[in-house]
């Protein structure tokens, strides 16, 4: 286990909220995601997970647990954190990845060969010239993540990677980081906030969803409503067909909540996504958007 | 263009194989200091090989060099800074064995004293040469001969002021200051001469010089000493038989007192007295540490050792700190004198040692309310930070404060001082006891720097509370 952490409790002064997550574990080659409402401590969570923020409860590290300075000494050249905001670098960005590298103690001689195969491997190759301020979100985000891969970090911690980037660029962040989990080269744990809830959960291993500070839910995809008799769908009905839609939510004693022009409904029973779906169309109802959340942490934002 | 593409390389091995030092600019402004620091210093040695009586015209140059150089080497300090900056803060420096934080501390010493160095360079180069040039324990013993028989070889009006005059039995004047042709006669025994002296040097040789009355033949032996001793310092003389100079003179005196003389000058008897003059000034600003050789006065080291080394605290905090911590040190830093000026002068007692007394006072409680928030206060990390970089930054002048401030306390006098109405002696002068505050920060400014690199490592890898 990379990382493991056993009653994380946290407590700003002068302030009421209180992040209290009983427990976090890490495994070697899995993505965590981390999602929840804004404000609900998942910043909180992923700065003390990369020993930015003092928490109560034990962490431990690939066995270790950090107690005083010379464990965070060590700790820290295991950790790789990426800030929402990431800190701008000045020179260009080959520039930078050598000192890191070099810093790092990568052998001077294979310094060249070792980021062109990170940056091949990001495809970042054509942009290794350039500066900073001549690259988009996207890729400083994906050179501020060849920079941490240079270390070979056991933990990587990303907060809210995939805010301010387009769709594209957030599949592309993605599957680079599914990559790097699969490339024997970097033995990883990947721990991400994110407001994405789909593309996170695509990607993911295992979810924690905090709420007021709290972890509603931690755990396997799979877990996630396992236990329930209840299915949940999101809908988004036509415009002028969501008041036959929901005359037909009541005349089934369907209970549904709504978010915007969303409607999450809860179905009782044996019945599939399917059955749910048919018994729409044989309605006549015409739908814009449909999905099964049952196994979503989405439903547990409407719970 | 080799020369640019032999940079280029060297820049390259040095980022992937010394990174440190590629970041410290080790390949950059090293070799460019040495570089820079050696021709300046060539040029003041150089200068300094022309003949001693064309000083005057050459010492001007040191003075246009120095401001020349004056904004490149702010420009060269300020990339210094930048380029660590760039690279450094929460990078690297936090990332290093606190083993590196010292050397790098000295590093920035000794890059910031060789930049600052550059403007002044030439004046140690000149200053050197003339150290080999000249022999100046020859001039100080000379300078009796010097200063005695220059009043028989050179006199012209004088300009003082009335109170001169009748300090001397003249007649005293409405005027403040009025047109005076000083004084060459005989007394009337005739066997001695009264006249007004005049020195030669700016050096003090424990006898003051104004009107004199000196026996002939003393006249006559100053004289001819005068001739023997300032012709080593290219002197040449018009006249060289004393008996002839000293008819010449009073003749020249009478005419002067009796006749409105257009020119300034009575008589003149050294006929390269412009070039003999530069000679001299050139031995008196050397030995007097003045003009170009200002450089060799302890002070102006002791100035310069204090520049570089807040130069180099100062960047060793920027790199040490977050840029947004360090922006929050530099308020707190420059509000906290206004702040306590504010504080002492709302209190309004400013003056003797009551005064004193409280301002010390006060001045402890602020230092133990900085150190409180700094180390021990429950508020926001910022906060304290802040508040202990400002520490950092100012426990020198702090700990020079409290070293003067206490030794005015005292009713002690220095033990140079004349009166006889002090109950005790301090055991050092106030310049000595200016020395030691002064070697006393300079060694807490090194103390502290120890101290707080360690402290800013633990406050940016261990987690924040």
């Amino acid at each position: 286990m990379i990382f493991e952490a056993q009653q994380i409790y946290k407590k700003f002064p002068r302030s009421s909220f209180v992040l209290d997550v009983p427990q976090v574990k890490l495994a070697e080659g899995t993505i965590t995601g981390v999602v929840g409402e804004n404000g609900n401590g998942k910043t909180t969570l992923l700065n003390i997970v990369a020993g930015e923020l003092d928490a109560e409860g034990d962490l431990i590290y690939s066995g270790n647990l950090a107690q005083d300075h010379t464990d965070w000494v060590e700790i820290k050249k295991r950790i790789a954190f990426i800030p929402q905001r990431i800190p701008r670098w000045y020179g260009s960005l080959i520039q930078n990845l050598k000192l890191k590298a070099a810093l790092d103690g990568v052998d001077a001689e294979s310094i060249e060969d070792y980021l062109d195969e990170i940056l091949s491997f990001l495809g970042l190759m054509d942009y290794k010239h350039l500066k900073w301020t001549e690259i988009s979100t996207g890729y400083r985000l994906r050179f501020e993540l060849a920079r941490m891969l240079i270390g070979k970090p056991e933990l990587l911690v990303l907060d809210e990677p995939l805010a301010n980037l387009d769709i594209n660029t957030q599949q592309k962040f993605l599957s680079d980081l599914k990559n790097i989990l699969q490339d024997k080269e970097y033995p990883t744990a990947v721990i991400l906030s994110s407001q994405q809830l789909h593309e996170i959960e695509t990607v993911s291993n295992q979810m924690i969803f905090l709420k007021k500070g709290k972890a509603v839910f931690s755990g396997s995809m799979n877990e996630l409503g396992g236990n329930e008799t209840s299915h949940v769908y999101e809908v988004q009905p036509e415009h002028s067909d969501r008041e036959k839609f929901l005359n037909f939510l009541a005349a089934n004693e369907y209970k549904y909540g709504s978010s915007g022009e969303y409607l999450q409904v809860k179905v009782e029973g044996d019945s599939d996504a399917k059955d749910f779906l048919k018994s729409l169309i044989n309605e006549d109802i015409a739908i814009r958007y449909y999905r099964n959340i049952s196994q979503s942490t989405k439903r547990l934002f409407h719970e | 263009m080799k020369l640019l593409q032999y940079y280029k390389d060297l820049d390259h091995k040095m980022l992937n194989k010394y990174p440190v030092a590629w970041v410290l600019g080790v390949h950059l402004y090293i070799p460019l200091i040495i570089a820079s620091s050696i021709l300046l210093f060539a040029v003041g040695a150089l200068v300094d090989l022309s003949p001693l009586p064309q000083w005057r015209d050459y010492r001007e140059i040191f003075s246009t060099i120095s401001m020349v150089l004056v904004l490149p080497t702010i420009l060269l300090v300020i990339l210094f800074i930048i380029r660590q900056v760039k690279f450094n803060s929460k990078r690297v420096h936090i990332r290093l064995p606190h083993g590196f934080s010292y050397p790098i501390f000295l590093y920035y010493i000794a890059v910031f004293a060789g930049i600052i160095a550059l403007p002044f360079m030439a004046n140690i180069g000149a200053t050197v040469r003339a150290g080999l040039t000249l022999d100046t324990q020859q001039f100080k013993k000379d300078t009796y001969a010097l200063d005695d028989g220059y009043r028989h070889f050179y006199m012209s009006k004088q300009y003082v002021d009335s109170n001169y005059l009748q300090e001397y039995g003249q007649a005293p004047d409405d005027n403040d200051y009025i047109d005076h042709r000083t004084t060459y006669r005989l007394t009337a025994g005739r066997d001695s001469l009264i006249f007004q002296r005049s020195k030669l040097t700016d050096q003090y040789i424990g006898r003051s010089y104004g009107m004199d009355t000196v026996l002939l033949s003393d006249v006559y032996a100053e004289i001819q000493s005068f001739i023997e001793v300032a012709s080593r310092y290219g002197a040449e003389f018009s006249v060289t038989n004393p008996r002839e100079i000293v008819e010449i003179n009073i003749r020249s005196d009478k005419f002067y007192q009796n006749a409105s003389a257009e020119s300034t000058v009575a008589y003149e008897h050294i006929s390269n007295s412009d070039t003999f003059s530069n000679t001299i000034r050139f031995y008196d600003e050397y030995i007097d540490r003045d003009g170009p050789f200002f450089i060799t006065s302890i002070e102006f080291w002791q100035f310069y050792l204090l520049l570089a080394l807040g130069l180099a605290v100062l960047v060793s905090v920027l790199c040490s700190v977050q840029i947004i911590d360090f922006g929050w040190a530099m308020l707190v830093t420059a509000l906290t004198p206004t702040v306590y000026g504010i504080f002492i002068a709302l209190i309004g007692l400013t003056t003797g040692d009551v005064g004193d007394g409280i301002i010390l006072f006060f001045l402890t409680l602020f230092v133990l309310f900085y150190l409180w928030t700094a180390f021990a206060s429950p508020w926001k990390y910022r906060l304290k930070r802040a508040f202990a970089i400002t520490v950092h930054l100012y426990a020198p002048f702090v700990l020079m404060i409290y070293m003067f401030m206490l030794r005015s306390l005292s009713n002690c006098c220095s033990p140079n001082y004349s009166y006889n109405d002090c109950d005790c002696y301090h055991v050092l002068t106030n310049s000595q006891y200016e020395d030691v505050v002064y070697v006393c920060a300079v060694a807490l400014t090194f103390v502290v720097q120890y101290l707080f690199a360690r402290y800013y490592k633990k406050e940016y890898i261990n987690p924040q509370q």
